[in-house]
């Protein structure tokens, strides 16, 4: 019986950690972004540890902006995001808009 | 090809703002925007803060990304970039570079002499448009002459 119950109990823990994970999955699949280029929007649904990079590429590819995406950047805030982590862990929450934008527009006879 | 409804409004607002900077010496930046939903009529003349010389502008990402913010907000989308030059008008490789748009068909208007001969009919005007990947088009003069719809 005591086996038992002890079974109970770890099948317990295991479903409570299978819970977690899920609530974990659910929590990453429902972080929302979305982009603005150019005053028009694209929305993506991701895992919140997403690369920023991640977003940005598919932006890109979006918005069909391919081969003209150097001197593109992701924005929130008025802060360019580093594409290297995800948006989530610059405070970017999810729901959010960010922006799509030159870094700088330059105009010159040289 | 495409052609561009420009009311008066719009082209006077823009005139004065080249104005205005070439009285300084400086060349100067607007842009022009449409209603997504109606692609062609321009509604507004934006000109963005922009740093200026005689020979130059250059609008910061914290402007970019207000003026982004506020097409969101609108509706609207930016169809065409103008900018001024002391002399002749041509698209150097810093105006190839960039832009404010890099979508194909946006549009680079440079105005000659400040903009002192006014915008009505694009007078020694350059227009180029964007093709994608670093690529622009330069308008010969019939299709220039085409590509707006002026007034009203």
């Amino acid at each position: 019986m005591l086996l038992g119950i002890s079974s109970i109990r770890s099948g317990s823990r295991a479903t409570k950690g299978a819970v977690m994970q899920n609530e974990t999955n659910e929590s990453e699949r429902e972080y929302k972004v979305t982009v603005a280029y150019n005053g028009r929007p694209f929305t993506e649904e991701i895992a919140s540890t997403v690369p920023a990079q991640v977003v940005f590429n598919k932006a890109v590819k979006y918005f069909e902006l391919e081969g003209s995406a150097g001197n593109l950047g992701l924005f929130f805030n008025g802060r360019e995001m580093n594409l290297a982590v995800s948006l989530a862990s610059q405070g970017v929450p999810s729901g959010s808009t960010v922006l799509l934008q030159p870094r700088v527009v330059r105009n010159g006879e040289e | 090809m495409r052609r561009l409804v420009i009311p008066d409004e719009v082209r006077r607002t823009t005139e004065k703002q080249f104005r205005s900077c070439g009285a300084r010496g400086h060349e100067c930046l607007v842009v022009w925007t449409c209603s997504i939903a109606s692609p062609s009529r321009i509604v507004r003349a934006v000109h963005l803060p922009h740093a200026a010389t005689a020979i130059s502008t250059q609008v910061d990402a914290a402007t970019l990304a207000e003026f982004n913010g506020d097409l969101l907000a609108r509706g609207e989308t930016a169809v065409a970039q103008l900018h001024t030059h002391p002399g002749a008008a041509f698209h150097s490789s810093t105006d190839d570079e960039y832009p404010l748009v890099h979508s194909s068909g946006f549009l680079s208007i440079v105005a000659p002499s400040f903009g002192e001969g006014g915008l009505f009919g694009f007078p020694r005007c350059f227009v180029a448009e964007y093709r994608g990947r670093g690529h622009w088009r330069s308008l010969p003069a019939e299709e220039v002459s085409l590509l707006a719809q002026w007034g009203f």
